[in-house]
């Protein structure tokens, strides 16, 4: 038996994940929702949990330093890592949208576009074909069109409650999101039998929670 | 003003010992299965690689340009390169044509795991073969290698690009929606491929098709058995057949436990046409080798031969090698020779001749530098002269005196540094 790695995206993410591995019949340890360790034992040691930064999930496994991640889709977007993506954890739902301020979408002027996802905002302009400047921001995006400093933004949304408070509309829905199991693509050869269960284990529990 | 380069690095002493051992093991192992070692420029005209999207983009090679205006690249892989040397020079020899190489490779790469815009890369390439067996050959010389570096049980995964390019030559699908679901059932993304589906005009086969293929990898037995069961086209079949029978040959011959099928396995480098493969090790996240057959690749030069090779990413395998502590360098026996004057310099230098000569490692260094020296280099033996007489001592501070004429003392010396290291 060869034990498996997963790496988590701290933060709810990781929360939720941690949660469905539980509900999947894994033992998780009891500190985990209070320690502030970074590793951690879990399903009678078949496991080793370790919690990372969200956008270093799938480096982590591109590397081959943890075998399997859990994490967003936006960020798996944004980031572009050679993975196998084999299954959707149907949470941490959320959308890519195109915002700014109301009324302001068309028009032929030259766009500046603030966002956190800098390199999936250049492929998406890229594709359709309109040359634009990219600004990448760090956090609360929408101040970007409040404060004239960008024409638009390419955020998450959840609710769009951010969005509304801030009077800010959505342009365009690019496209849905929620959190992916990633493996390593040795990994998914080398330990095939290990990660086949812990992939059959959480899809089966995925499918229960879908029908309830 | 920064002297470094990101991406390129110094190799230093310990490691250079280290390759160098790596490199000896390979060049015997190719040389001894018939494999001749040859180089290519480092240099090479754009032109080779023009019209050859799929091999490498054009934006991640290194471009200078010559002083009559015209584009070089450096070397961004070594097939291309013996491909043009062989239909340059090998047409008039009989085939097969046996290539080996240990030779560096650049380009720039997006992917966040493959930074290095230097790779040194060890292979072979076996053209005018289009047989099961010239694979099972080439494969087995992976093997081979491998292990005889360490790596005792190396996995080669074998994918089939012939059985991806004929399941999706038979989709009603235009050219972009192709090529993304190729890239989801690479990354073996079922769900997204379950929910594309629905807008697409598929029938039931072919949706079965394309949700059960990527999922079907591992045990090759397992894999023709599942295979059998989708609903393949004649030649998609033909094609699983083969899979069966390479894969008996290396039952055959031993080689079983090292192989599985990933059926989906497709690579960046287009130009392979039947069997791909890549080697990994368990625990470790990279692939260390890969490679595949490439029949069409010499018809760019008007030359229609059939070949297949591989290529061992060697930084790869020796991060490898070092994460489970895999081998051990063998150092020469070597002495460190004290000089306090001009007369002991003379005869510490001749001394040193007889000893080279025997194919000892000696050194010549002076009174006041040669403690720091020889703790440092962990030089084994050292030797210092009190008037005629030759002392030589260990490591462990034990001494021997030698007397006689410095062909006398050579040979003793040799005797006894000799005979320590049993």
């Amino acid at each position: 038996m060869k034990g498996i790695r997963i790496a988590l995206a701290k933060g709810r993410l990781a929360d939720k994940a941690i949660a469905l591995l539980e509900k999947a019949g894994y033992q998780i340890p009891e500190d985990i929702w209070t320690s502030r360790k970074l590793i951690f034992s879990a399903g009678e040691g078949q496991l080793e949990l370790i919690l990372v930064k969200t956008s270093d999930v799938p480096i982590y496994v591109e590397y081959g330093a943890a075998d399997m991640g859990i994490v967003g889709k936006d960020t798996l977007l944004e980031k572009g890592c050679s993975l196998y993506e084999v299954l959707d954890l149907k949470f941490g739902l959320c959308k890519f949208v195109l915002a700014g301020l109301p009324g302001r979408d068309a028009g032929n002027m030259h766009r500046r576009v603030a966002t956190k996802y800098p390199n999936f905002a250049r492929d998406y302009f890229l594709r359709k074909g309109e040359p634009v400047e990219i600004v990448e921001l760090t956090g609360s995006i929408e101040l970007a069109p409040l404060t004239d400093f960008a024409e638009c933004i390419i955020d998450i949304m959840e609710s769009g409650r951010t969005l509304k408070e801030n009077g800010l509309v959505v342009y365009e829905e690019i496209c849905f999101l929620s959190a992916r199991l990633v493996v390593n693509r040795v990994s998914m050869k080398t330990k095939r039998e290990e990660i086949k269960e812990i992939i059959e284990r959480v899809k089966f529990q995925i499918e229960r929670d879908e029908i309830l | 003003m920064s002297p470094f380069v990101e991406g390129v690095r110094d190799l230093l002493p310990g490691e250079i010992q280290e390759r160098k051992w790596i490199y000896q093991k390979l060049r015997k192992i190719f040389s001894k299965n018939g494999y001749q070692e040859v180089a290519t420029p480092t240099l090479e005209s754009l032109d080779l690689y023009a019209g050859m999207k799929e091999i490498l983009a054009k934006e991640e090679m290194f471009k200078v340009v010559d002083e009559r205006g015209k584009i070089l690249v450096l070397r961004p892989d070594v097939t291309m390169p013996i491909t043009r040397l062989a239909a340059a020079s090998y047409t008039k020899i009989p085939k097969p044509w046996k290539f080996s190489y240990i030779t560096t490779a650049y380009q720039f790469n997006r992917s966040l795991a493959d930074h290095m815009k230097e790779k040194t890369q060890a292979g072979i390439e076996l053209m005018g073969r289009d047989d099961l067996q010239a694979d099972v050959e080439v494969i087995g010389i992976l093997i081979r290698a491998l292990q005889k570096i360490g790596i005792k049980n190396p996995q080669i995964d074998l994918g089939q690009a012939a059985l991806v390019e004929e399941i999706f030559l038979n989709l009603n699908l235009d050219e972009s929606t192709k090529y993304t679901l190729r890239q989801l059932m690479e990354e073996k993304n079922v769900e997204e491929i379950r929910i594309r589906l629905q807008d697409w005009n598929l029938t039931e086969d072919e949706q079965k098709l394309l949700l059960e293929f990527p999922t079907i990898f591992g045990e090759p037995e397992e894999v023709v058995y599942n295979l059998r069961k989708l609903p393949l086209t004649k030649k998609a079949l033909d094609v699983v057949d083969r899979m069966e029978e390479l894969f008996f040959y290396f039952k055959g011959i031993g080689l079983a436990e090292y192989i599985t099928f990933d059926p989906m396995m497709i690579t960046h480098l287009g130009y392979y046409t039947g069997f791909i493969f890549r080697a990994y090790v368990s625990g470790y996240g990279e692939v260390i080798a890969s490679g595949g057959r490439y029949d069409r690749l010499a018809s760019k030069f008007g030359l229609d031969i059939p070949a297949v090779g591989f290529a061992i990413e060697i930084e790869r395998l020796m991060n490898c090698l070092q994460k489970f502590h895999f081998h051990k360098v063998v150092k020469k026996p070597a002495i460190l020779l004290k000089v306090k004057n001009k007369d002991e310099f003379v005869r510490s230098y001749q001394l040193a001749d007889y000893l080279k000569e025997k194919d000892l490692v000696v050194e010549i260094c002076k009174d006041e530098e040669f403690d720091e020296y020889c703790e440092y280099h962990q030089i084994p033996y050292m030797g210092e002269w009190n008037e005629d007489r030759f002392i030589l001592h260990n490591q462990n501070g034990y001494k021997i005196k030698f007397d006689g004429d410095l062909k006398v003392i050579s040979q003793k010396c040799l005797n006894y540094c000799l005979g320590g290291q049993k």
